[in-house]
C-alpha cells in the first residue's frame, strides 16, 4: 500500500481548463493515489465544470479534493483562488459569474475589487508565470512585485499565500529565489505547486497538442504559449521536496512543505453544495404547497375520470405522499403553473419521459398519460429508496419554447434561473480537423477524411480506417497519420467547450450564483457550468423544456384544417390502415424505413401496438433480434409463454416479450420480492453497463430473493437472465405512450388533411427523419401537388391552395425581412410584373436570383434565365430557356426540392432501355426477382447489430417514391465507398427482391453511382 | 572567448540522487571548474519528430557564463552558448 505523503498539489488543471488540461480526472485521481499525494487542488480556467467529477472521483481513491479556479485577471494575469468552506464557494461562483457576465462572451476577466468584496472562505494564491508577481520579478520589477504581494496580503489576511514551483525552465531558480526573498520580507508564507496541466510526463505531447489548437498554431510554429518542457505533471512529493530543496537548500524547503500541508489542512473538502434547492411555490394563500398539489390533483382527477374511484385515489394519495415526503410538491407545482402558462397561451405542447409515469402529473395536466390505466409505476419516475430528483420533460411548440422560459424567468427572477449547460466533447470529426491542423496536415487532406468518417468515438478511428470501406478508398499513408489517429484515440471524448443543454433548465431557491458560475452561451442566454447530472448533484432540480418541430408542424396542419386536436381519435380505422401499408413519411416516430417496414407485417389495429412500436425500433431492441419474434407473437405466429405464470399479467401486453423498463421493476417486485423502489434502483444499476462480476452479483441478490419468494431456483435463474437481456434496452412505456399519442394524431393528421399536414411538414424544416425532397414526393404521391413559390400568392410558409401546396417564400439567400417587405409592399397592391416588383422591393441580388430559380415570377416569364439576366441588369432578350436538367437543379438549390420534376427523369429513358426498374413497379413482382433499380440515396446508416457485422440500410429516391434498400457486410465492404463517400451521386442498386409482410425491399447484390449528368451535379 | 558552439564536450558530474551535478568540463583542449550552477532547465525540443529531452545547465566558470546541455539520445554533452 502506497504511503501516504503530507503533501498536496494545489494547482491542478483538469481537461475542463478546456484546451489546456491534458490528463482525464479520473487519472489523475489515480496517479495521486498512487503516489500518496494526499490531496489535489482544483484550479482550472474560470470555470468550476469539472467540481463535481472532481469531488467525486478523489473521493473513490480517497485523496482529498479542494475546490479553486484559476482566475483570469485584467491585463491577462493569472491569480489562483481555493475554496477553504462552503461560503468560500458561493463567492467564488459569484466572482466568476461577473467575471464571464461584465465581459465579452469567452472572454472571462475577474476585477480584483469584485474579488475583495466577495473574499470571505478563499484562499488567495499567487498564481503561475503569469501571475502579477511572478511578471514583475521576471521583468526585474521588485517594487512592483512587493506592492502587489502587500496589496494581496492586506486584502486576504492571513490568507495570502506566494506559490513557488520548480518548472526547471530558464529563469525558475532565480524566480524562485526572489519569491522566497519576498516572502520573507513581507511575512507571507511560501507554498509549493507545480502548476499541473497533466498526470505523466508522457502526456504533455496531448498538452502541447490542446495548446497548438488552443493559441491556433502548428507544432511547427514557435508560440510563446507553448511550454518549453514537460515539467507541469503530478510530480511526487518526493520529486517536490527534493527540486525545492536544490533549489533553495534543505531549510526552506522544509518550510515551504509545511505550509503547503498546513493550507491543504485548512481548506475543506466539503464545500461543494448538495441540499436541495427550489423556489418555494408562490401559492398565493396561507394554503402549503403540499395542500394545494393535493387539492389541483383531485380536482383534475374529477375532470380526468369522473367518478373517483378507490384504486384511484389510493394511486394519488401514493404519488402525494412519496412527493411530500421528498419534499418536491413546490416542483409539481412549479410544471403545472408553466404548463398553464403555456394553455392560456396557446401553446402546444406534450410531456413525456417517465414522469407519465405519474398519475398526478396526469391529473394536474402535465402529461397525456393515463397512467393508473395503464398498470404504470411510479417508482419508475420517483421513489423514496431511489431519492433521485424529479426530472419531469415537456416538449413545446418550438416556436414558443423560448416564451416559456421567459415566463419562468420573469416570474423566479434573473437570478434564480438559468440553463444547464453541455459539456460538448470532441468527436471524430471534430478531432480530426482540429488535432490535424495542429499537427499540420493540409485543410483538403482533413476535409477528405473527415467528411467519410462514420458516427464513431475518436479512440476508434485507427480500427475505423481498416474496416471501412469509404474509408480504405482513401489509401491513407499510416506513417502519416499516426500521430493524428494516437492523439485522436488520446483526446476523445475530452471536454472541448460548454454548449447549452437543449431545453434543460434549472430553478434555485437561493440565488444561482451561490451554486453555479453563470456564463453566457452562444444563443445568448445565461448557462450554468454544470451539466444536467452535476446540477442534480449540487442540489437543483432540472426542468426540461423542449422545443418539438412536430408539435409546431401539429399545430400550423391542424389551424389551416379549422380540426378539433383533442378530438382526433386514436382508433381511427382508416389511419389504422395506412399505418399498416407502412404509408407513414412525414408521421412522427413512424416514418423510418425501419418503422415502415414494421407497420407492414405488425398489423398495428389499435393504440398499444404503436406504443410498441415506439419502444421496439430502438438500437437495444434491434441489435437483441427482438422485434421478429414480437411481431410473431403479435400474429399468433408463436405462442405467447411466460416462465412464471405471475408473469403473465405483466407482460400481458407485450406478448410475453420484455419491452418496457417498468416491466423489469414489476419482474424484480413480484417474483424477486423487491419493493418497487429497490427495483428500480436495481434496474438502474443493471442498465448501465455493467462487468460481467457486477451483473453476477446483481444476478445472486435477485435469485436468491426469488428463490425465498417462492420461485424454483431454475426459474428464478432464467427469469433474471431475461431480464439482464433487455434491461440495458428496455424503454420507458411511458415514454412510448405519450409518443405513440402524438404519432397517430400525427398520422390521422397525414391520412385526413395531407396538403395541411405536408404543408405543415414543409414549413417547419428541418425537422424529421426525410429532407423536403422526399416529404414532396410523399405529397404527390398522395395526390397533393407542390407549386412554386408565387410572389403574389405565398407567404412566410408553406400554404395550402384548394388541394394544392403552395410553397414559401423563404427560399435560399432569403431574409425573413425582405420577405415581410414582399408582404407588406404586397399588401398594398398586387406585384403587376417582374420590374414592379424589383422597382417596390429592392431585394439583394441573391435573394432574387433564388426567387426566379425557384419559379416565384413564372407567372410572368417562364424564361427563368432571361430573367436571372434581368436581375443582374441586363436586356434579358434572345436568351435561351434552361434545359430541364439546369432547371431541375437551380430548384433544388433554392428550395431544397424539385418541382418541375424529379432529377431521375433525366436518366429514365436510359434507364428503361437498360431494364432497370422505378419505385412503383416492384409492388407487382414476385419476391425473389432479380432486379436493377436507381435513385438517390436517402439516410444511409448502419445501426448496431447484435453480431457486430455492419448492415446498411437506405432508401432509394425516384420520381415514384421509395424503394428501402439492405446492404449486408459483403457488398457493403466492396461498395461502401459509393454510399458513404465524399461525394454521393445517384445509385443503381441490383439485387434481390424480398418481401416481408406486404412491403417490397431490395436485398443488395451490386451497386454503383450512375454515369454522371452534368446539371444533377448540383444534386 | 571564442569556443566552437555546439560541439560535443568532456563532463565531470556526479549523479546524486537522480539528478546531475555539473563539476567541470573540457571544451578546446581545456578544463574549465564549475564554480556555480545558476539555472538549469529542461527543453523536450521537436518531440513530434522524434527529438528527445535535452537537459540545459547555465553555469559559471573561468569568470565566464557557459550553457551546456546534455543529449540522451546520443548520450552527449554539448556547449551551447557562452556569454563573453
Amino acid at each position: 500500500m502506497t504511503e501516504i505523503r503530507r503533501f498536496g498539489h494545489l494547482h491542478v488543471h483538469s481537461p475542463f481548463s478546456f484546451l489546456d488540461g491534458a490528463t482525464r480526472i479520473g487519472e489523475l485521481a489515480s496517479i495521486a493515489a498512487s503516489m500518496g499525494i494526499a490531496a489535489l487542488g482544483l484550479t482550472d480556467h474560470d470555470n468550476l465544470s469539472g467540481a463535481v467529477k472532481f469531488k467525486e472521483a478523489l473521493n473513490e481513491v480517497g485523496v482529498k479534493p479542494i475546490i479553486g479556479a484559476e482566475l483570469t485577471m485584467e491585463g491577462g494575469h493569472h491569480l489562483v483562488l481555493l475554496c477553504e468552506h462552503r461560503k468560500g464557494y458561493a463567492n467564488l461562483c459569484k466572482i466568476m459569474t461577473r467575471a464571464h457576465l461584465e465581459n465579452e462572451r469567452l472572454k472571462p476577466c475577474a476585477r480584483f475589487r469584485a474579488i475583495v468584496e466577495n473574499s470571505e472562505g478563499l484562499i488567495l494564491l499567487s498564481g503561475c508565470r503569469r501571475g502579477e508577481i511572478a511578471e514583475a520579478l521576471l521583468s526585474r520589477n521588485w517594487k512592483r512585485a512587493r506592492d502587489i504581494a502587500s496589496m494581496y496580503k492586506r486584502a486576504f489576511p492571513g490568507r495570502f499565500f506566494l506559490e513557488l514551483s520548480e518548472w526547471l525552465l530558464p529563469g525558475s531558480r532565480t524566480l524562485n529565489g526572489l519569491l522566497w526573498q519576498l516572502g520573507e520580507e513581507l511575512g507571507i508564507p511560501v507554498v509549493a505547486t507545480n502548476d499541473v496541466h497533466y498526470g505523466n510526463k508522457e502526456d504533455f505531447k496531448v498538452h502541447d497538442i490542446l495548446t497548438c489548437i488552443r493559441t491556433d498554431t502548428r507544432l511547427e510554429d514557435v508560440a510563446p504559449e507553448r511550454p518549453l518542457n514537460a515539467e507541469n505533471y503530478l510530480k511526487s512529493p518526493g520529486q517536490m521536496e527534493r527540486l525545492l530543496a536544490e533549489s533553495l537548500g534543505r531549510a526552506a524547503c522544509e518550510r515551504i512543505m509545511a505550509n503547503t500541508w498546513s493550507l491543504v489542512e485548512r481548506c475543506s473538502e466539503d464545500v461543494l453544495p448538495s441540499a436541495l434547492s427550489f423556489p418555494a411555490f408562490e401559492t398565493g394563500s396561507s394554503e402549503s404547497s403540499e395542500s394545494m398539489l393535493r387539492r389541483l390533483t383531485y380536482d383534475g382527477a374529477v375532470s380526468r375520470y369522473g367518478k373517483i374511484s378507490s384504486t384511484v385515489k389510493a394511486r394519488i394519495d401514493h404519488e402525494l405522499e412519496i412527493i411530500s415526503k421528498l419534499g418536491y410538491a413546490d416542483y409539481f407545482l412549479t410544471v403545472w403553473d408553466l404548463v398553464k402558462f403555456a394553455q392560456s397561451s396557446g401553446i402546444r405542447y406534450a410531456g413525456r419521459g417517465s414522469a407519465a409515469d405519474s398519475a398526478v402529473a396526469y391529473c394536474i395536466g402535465i402529461t397525456e398519460v393515463d397512467s393508473i390505466a395503464r398498470g404504470l409505476l411510479f417508482e419508475r419516475f420517483l421513489s423514496l429508496e431511489r431519492a433521485q430528483k424529479p426530472d419531469i420533460d415537456i416538449d413545446f411548440d418550438a416556436r414558443f419554447r423560448d416564451k416559456i422560459f421567459e415566463y419562468v424567468r420573469r416570474k423566479y427572477g434573473d437570478e434564480r434561473v438559468g440553463w444547464v449547460c453541455t459539456y460538448n466533447t470532441f468527436q471524430v470529426r471534430s478531432a480530426v480537423r482540429e488535432i490535424g491542423k495542429a499537427i499540420g496536415f493540409q485543410e483538403e487532406e482533413l476535409d477528405n477524411l473527415a467528411k467519410c468518417l462514420p458516427h464513431i468515438p475518436a479512440d476508434c478511428l485507427e480500427e475505423a480506417i481498416t474496416k471501412f470501406p469509404e474509408l480504405r478508398a482513401l489509401r491513407l499513408p499510416m506513417d502519416k497519420f499516426k500521430l493524428l489517429f494516437e492523439m485522436c484515440g488520446r483526446l476523445a471524448g475530452f471536454p472541448r467547450f460548454l454548449g447549452t443543454h437543449l431545453g434543460g433548465i434549472v430553478l434555485s431557491g437561493s440565488p444561482l450564483t451561490d451554486i453555479t458560475p453563470l456564463q453566457m452561451a452562444a444563443k445568448g442566454v445565461k448557462i450554468a457550468q454544470f451539466d444536467k447530472d452535476d446540477v442534480e448533484a449540487l442540489g437543483l432540480i432540472k426542468i426540461d423544456l423542449l422545443s418539438l418541430k412536430m408539435l409546431s408542424a401539429i399545430e400550423d396542419a391542424v389551424r389551416a384544417g379549422g380540426i378539433d386536436y383533442d378530438a382526433i381519435p386514436l382508433n381511427d380505422e382508416t389511419t389504422f390502415k395506412m399505418i399498416r401499408e407502412g404509408e407513414t413519411v412525414g408521421v412522427f416516430q413512424l416514418e423510418s424505413p425501419a418503422q415502415r417496414a414494421l407497420q407492414r407485417r405488425l398489423n398495428a389495429d389499435h393504440f398499444e401496438d404503436i406504443v410498441a412500436s415506439v419502444a421496439l425500433i430502438r438500437p437495444g431492441p434491434v441489435k437483441g433480434n427482438m422485434v421478429d419474434p414480437f411481431v410473431a407473437r403479435r400474429n399468433g405466429r408463436e405462442p405467447v409463454t411466460v416462465l412464471d405464470p405471475r408473469l403473465e399479467n405483466i407482460l400481458e401486453k407485450t406478448y410475453g416479450v420484455v419491452l418496457f423498463q417498468e416491466q423489469v421493476i414489476e419482474i424484480a417486485t413480484v417474483i424477486g420480492g423487491f419493493t418497487p423502489g429497490e427495483a428500480d434502483k436495481l434496474r438502474r444499476v443493471m442498465t448501465h453497463g455493467r462487468s460481467r462480476e457486477e451483473m453476477d452479483k446483481i444476478g445472486e441478490i435477485f435469485i436468491s430473493k426469488a428463490i425465498r419468494n417462492g420461485t424454483s431456483p431454475e426459474v428464478a435463474k432464467k427469469i433474471f437472465e431475461c431480464i439482464k437481456e433487455y434491461a440495458s434496452y428496455g424503454f420507458c412505456e411511458a415514454h412510448a405512450a405519450a409518443f405513440a399519442t402524438t404519432a397517430i394524431k400525427s398520422a390521422y393528421l397525414a391520412n385526413h388533411y395531407p396538403a395541411q399536414y405536408y404543408a405543415a411538414l414543409l414549413s417547419n424544416q428541418p425537422m424529421g427523419y426525410y429532407p423536403p425532397s422526399v416529404l414532396v414526393l410523399e405529397a404527390k404521391r398522395r395526390g397533393i401537388q407542390v407549386l412554386p413559390p408565387c410572389v403574389n400568392r405565398s407567404g412566410l410558409s408553406f400554404s395550402v391552395e384548394g388541394v394544392q401546396i403552395r410553397s414559401s417564400l423563404m427560399v435560399r439567400d432569403m431574409d425573413k425581412a425582405i420577405a415581410q417587405r414582399i408582404l407588406q409592399e404586397r399588401s398594398k397592391r398586387p406585384f403587376s410584373s417582374f420590374e414592379d416588383f424589383l422597382h417596390r422591393v429592392k431585394p439583394p441580388r441573391d435573394a432574387v436570383l433564388s426567387l426566379i430559380c425557384a419559379g416565384t415570377f413564372d407567372q410572368w416569364n417562364t424564361n427563368r434565365r432571361a430573367l436571372l439576366w434581368k436581375a443582374c441588369g441586363g436586356e434579358g432578350k434572345d436568351i435561351e430557356e434552361f434545359s430541364l436538367g439546369e432547371k431541375l437543379a437551380y430548384e433544388y438549390r433554392s428550395l431544397g426540392f424539385t418541382i418541375s420534376g424529379h432529377p431521375m427523369m433525366l436518366w429514365r429513358e436510359k434507364l428503361n432501355r437498360s431494364g432497370v426498374r422505378n419505385s412503383s413497379e416492384l409492388g407487382y413482382l414476385a419476391p425473389g426477382a432479380a432486379v436493377t433499380v436507381a435513385g438517390f440515396p436517402v439516410r444511409p446508416h448502419r445501426p448496431p447489430t447484435k453480431s457486430g457485422r455492419i448492415t446498411t440500410f437506405m432508401s432509394l429516391e425516384d420520381e415514384f417514391g421509395l424503394v428501402d434498400v439492405t446492404i449486408f457486410e459483403d457488398v457493403y465492404q466492396k461498395y461502401g465507398c459509393f454510399i458513404f463517400g465524399k461525394c454521393l451521386s445517384p445509385l443503381w442498386v441490383s439485387g434481390i427482391l424480398s418481401k416481408r409482410g406486404k412491403s417490397p425491399g431490395l436485398i443488395a447484390k451490386h451497386l454503383g453511382p450512375l454515369p454522371s449528368y452534368h446539371p444533377a451535379r448540383v444534386f | 572567448m571564442s569556443l566552437p558552439k555546439d560541439v560535443p564536450i568532456r563532463v565531470m558530474a556526479l549523479n546524486y540522487d537522480g539528478s546531475l551535478k555539473l563539476r567541470a568540463f573540457s571544451c578546446g583542449g581545456r578544463w574549465y571548474r564549475v564554480t556555480r550552477v545558476l539555472e538549469e532547465w529542461f527543453d523536450t525540443g521537436e518531440w513530434w519528430k522524434g527529438e528527445s529531452e535535452k537537459r540545459f545547465y547555465r553555469v559559471e566558470a573561468a569568470l565566464s557564463l557557459f550553457e551546456v546541455y546534455y543529449e540522451p539520445q546520443s548520450k552527449t554533452w554539448r556547449l551551447y552558448k557562452v556569454y563573453d
